[in-house]
């Protein structure tokens, strides 16, 4: 199977940990962390990752904010984006589709389905 | 998996403790309430609010999103607040059964 590589950005140490080792589940991801959007523009430009978890609600620069520079970026506009967040109604969740988001993951999340989870967002042809 | 989890588990539920210090001597403090005060009310709530759910503690992390919001809703204004007062108070009371259930589930897998 295809290597995957994931980036999740969030400002939280504990939830940046619990996703290390829920996406560890499947062999096949590999992912990398970042506790800040800014970090986040800089690692997604040079990694290239095939999906990149936003969390919402940062300091300095949200999730929202990023998303809108990682698509000023050729290098980093075509990768799809998941917003993880705990606001997660309806209506948020048009928000950040129509920002270009490619779904949402609500928090709080199922550290054993998340690696799952993350798999139905992957573009067909990294699905492996 | 588990055990990797459980670590993670064990240092939230330390730092919650510490964030529940914090969170009292906010409270505890006296009228108006400074708008630094506030931010690191909301600064801490949101962490228990993102990730007490994830570790088991979907009532922490409902009473911690309400104290964010109760914040958030002054919109940087300080003043009274109530709302923000009676949901901290909320959120230290769910701490505390939390601690208190878990010494006593400890106890009796001790006695076990």
């Amino acid at each position: 199977m295809t290597t995957l590589r994931v980036l999740h950005v969030d400002d939280e140490p504990d939830i940046r940990e619990v996703v290390e080792i829920a996406l560890g589940l499947d062999p096949d991801v590999v992912t990398q962390s970042c506790n800040s959007g800014q970090e986040a523009l800089a690692v997604a430009a040079d990694w290239s990752p095939d999906l990149i978890l936003l969390d919402v609600m940062m300091p300095v620069m949200d999730g929202p904010a990023t998303l809108a520079r990682l698509r000023d970026n050729t290098r980093t506009a075509a990768i799809p984006v998941v917003f993880m967040t705990a606001r997660a109604q309806t209506r948020e969740i048009d928000l950040f589709r129509s920002l270009g988001a490619a779904g949402v993951i609500p928090k709080p999340f199922d550290p054993m389905t998340l690696a799952a989870s993350v798999r139905t967002y992957m573009r067909p042809a990294n699905a492996g | 998996m588990r055990d990797k989890l459980a670590a993670v588990r064990g240092a939230f539920l330390r730092r919650v403790g510490r964030d529940a210090d914090i969170l009292f001597e906010c409270w505890a403090a006296k009228e108006p309430k400074s708008l630094a005060v506030l931010a690191r009310i909301r600064d801490i709530s949101h962490g228990l609010a993102g990730a007490a759910g994830i570790f088991g503690y979907p009532h922490l992390g409902n009473a911690a999103a309400s104290v964010e919001e109760a914040v958030v809703r002054l919109n940087g204004a300080a003043g009274p607040l109530r709302e923000v007062e009676r949901s901290l108070e909320r959120l230290l009371t769910d701490i505390e059964i939390s601690r208190t259930e878990r010494v006593a589930h400890a106890r009796r897998r001790a006695d076990a």
